[in-house]
């Protein structure tokens, strides 16, 4: 250690090593590292090379003053706490050179040298009186004395016994810690067949089949005083959270249970009677989002022309969950769905509208048929409940008015729904005839043949609101990010070019040219500053993709 | 595409941007905007048509169309 640490090192080390090494280097040979040279010269060469290798550094003195520092002070807190301080203070003052140093520490070493405690607490000798040296020195007086007494042919095997007893006591106190720590655990797994039985049905209910995202599933869900159709009946895509639907959950057993009852055909005029109450007048939300056929699920309602009491709880949701087809899944064998999808169709009359023979075009007469079928089922036990009471002719009167009010609901929801914005501003969507035009054309470019219905219509109508609207914030954002007022051509060409509907080879004019008229196209070519602008954008994205 | 008389109201489309991003719509942008909504018309029925073939349905359903409209929508964000 002294070697690899260099003359001063050396010097410490004799220091904590004790008097033993004290004696090596004494006064005379204080001027430290010629000394140690020396003296390490006589031992091996490796020690010469490291003592050379440690010479020219001029820093090593002053890390190792700080390092001794404290080892000095360790010596002379044993000493008295004053010498100590005082070894200390000096030796820093003294240390300015390396020579002084040396002088100084073998001048605390002698000191510490000629006390006498250092010598008596390093051996050890003193430490010997302590009582517990007493009792060691007791239990060897005492051992021969008492080994004779402890073999007795008694006590040999009571003393195995005991030690035996021992033994097992340990083990006994080893054990009862243990199974304390798992009694702590212990009612925990008591309860969590219960809690498993509690916590299961939530987990599975409802987010598993459905094509809920990661960052519906997770957004926090609002109060349904806070519900964003509340205030705007926009039925915007989004502004409605997939976690809203989870309020929803609290419906399920109720409505699986009525809606059981109700294809039964028992209580059917139960329910009829109070939805009635509601349906007599209709919320406008409600109203929107039902007609917008927004989220709707499969319009099951044709079975019954009537709402669900659920509305009764304020709880206007609309299941997001798609959407069975009521042609391929007649309404008895719903009776032996899931729960969820019970509930799934029992929130159909609470959403959709009801479409009467009348409404359905040619294509469902089938289904209607079957309609008819299943109303002729149940219409009598629906009214003959009612007919004990003799509301029977309110009842029919009732049920005939909400169906005239559905349809002319959902006659004007078709006409003209006035949305607002997230910005509170009305705006009308597209008529549904230049929808239903395109939307054709469309579909039969993409090979069905068959034209499209109301239903499908009207979910295309929501989906062209929820483009509509889902472009027009990424052209206000890039307007807004551009630092202009107006959304200018670039921002839309900006934002056909990030949906990867324009690049290289299909450039904004080419797709006009494709799909829209002439005159439209005589629009975009009238305007030259317009022209311009979209071009070099455009020579701007083909250089990017050349590069 | 055969166009009728008129393909769209561009006042309609105008208003509905206008509502939506609370900014003014420059001169000719409606056009291309509903370029652009042609072309999600046009995947949204190639998609609700593929979709209602394979479910096994005669023409397209609101339920194929509503099963790809989120994707469709997707396929469109700026």
């Amino acid at each position: 250690m002294s070697a690899k640490l260099g003359g001063d090192a050396s010097q410490s080390a004799a220091n904590i090593d004790g008097p033993s090494r004290q004696t090596r280097i004494t006064p005379r040979n204080s001027d430290g590292d010629e000394a140690l040279q020396a003296a390490a010269a006589k031992e091996t060469p490796w020690r010469t090379l490291n003592q050379l290798a440690n010479i020219p550094r001029p820093t090593t003195p002053l890390r190792r003053a700080s390092s001794a520092g404290p080892s000095s002070t360790r010596r002379s807190a044993r000493r008295t706490p004053g010498t100590g301080h005082r070894a200390n203070g000096s030796g820093k003052k003294v240390a300015v050179t390396p020579h002084g140093r040396a002088a100084k520490r073998e001048l605390d070493l002698r000191r510490a040298g000629f006390t006498p405690g250092r010598d008596r607490r390093r051996s050890g000798r003193q430490q010997r009186e302590t009582p517990r040296d007493i009792l060691r020195a007791l239990s060897r007086h005492l051992a021969p004395k008492t080994l004779p007494t402890v073999p007795t042919p008694e006590g040999r095997p009571a003393s195995a016994a005991k030690s035996r007893f021992r033994v097992t006591d340990d083990d006994d106190l080893d054990d009862e810690p243990e199974l304390k720590r798992p009694r702590f655990s212990l009612p925990l797994e008591d309860d969590e067949d219960e809690d498993d039985s509690l916590l299961l049905p939530p987990r599975s209910a409802g987010l598993e089949d459905e094509n809920f995202t990661v960052q519906s599933v997770e957004l926090g869900r609002r109060a349904i005083s806070e519900q964003p159709y509340g205030r705007l009946s926009r039925g915007s895509f989004g502004s409605i959270r997939m976690s809203d639907v989870f309020a929803d959950l609290n419906d399920m057993a109720r409505g699986g249970d009525m809606y059981d009852s109700s294809v039964v055909g028992d209580n059917f005029g139960d329910d009829v009677g109070n939805g009635l109450d509601d349906e007599a007048f209709p919320e406008e939300n409600t109203a929107t989002l039902r007609n917008l056929g927004l989220f709707a699920s499969g319009r099951d309602s044709d079975i019954r022309p009537a709402n669900l009491p659920a509305d009764d709880t304020g709880n206007t949701f609309v299941f997001t969950v798609p959407h069975r087809e009521p042609t391929e899944e007649p309404a008895p064998e719903n009776t032996t769905q899931s729960l969820i999808e019970s509930i799934i169709f029992d929130q159909g009359p609470d959403e959709e509208p009801v479409f009467n023979e009348e409404e359905q075009d040619e294509e469902d007469e089938e289904q209607d048929e079957q309609d008819e079928q299943v109303d002729a089922e149940n219409m009598p036990p629906a009214s003959s409940p009612r007919g004990l009471d003799g509301d029977v002719s309110m009842l029919d009167t009732t049920m005939q008015e909400s169906e005239v009010a559905e349809m002319t609901r959902v006659k004007n929801a078709r006409k003209k729904k006035v949305k607002v914005s997230r910005h509170g501003i009305q705006y009308p969507s597209l008529p549904a005839g230049v929808v239903k035009k395109l939307a054709t054309s469309f579909a039969r470019t993409a090979g069905s043949k068959a034209k499209i219905n109301k239903e499908a219509l009207d979910a295309i109508m929501q989906a062209s609101d929820w483009f509509f609207e889902q472009v027009s914030d990424d052209l206000g954002a890039y307007a807004k990010h551009a630092g202009r007022k107006t959304i200018d051509e670039s921002d839309i060409v900006t934002l056909m070019a990030r949906q990867r509907q324009t690049n290289a080879s299909t450039t904004p004019f080419s797709l006009a040219q494709k799909y829209l008229p002439r005159e439209l196209l005589q629009e975009l070519r009238m305007v030259p500053p317009t022209k311009f602008k979209k071009s070099r954008a455009l020579e701007r994205i083909e250089e990017d993709e050349e590069d | 595409m055969a166009a009728g008389q008129k393909l769209y109201p561009r006042a309609t489309v105008k208003k509905i941007v206008k509502a939506h991003s609370k900014r003014n719509v420059s001169k000719n942008v409606d056009v291309l905007i509903f370029l652009d909504y042609a072309l999600f018309l046009q995947t949204l029925m190639k998609e609700a048509s593929i979709n209602a073939k394979e479910a096994g349905e005669r023409g397209i359903s609101a339920k194929s169309v509503k099963k790809v409209t989120a994707m469709s929508l997707s396929k469109f964000k700026g």
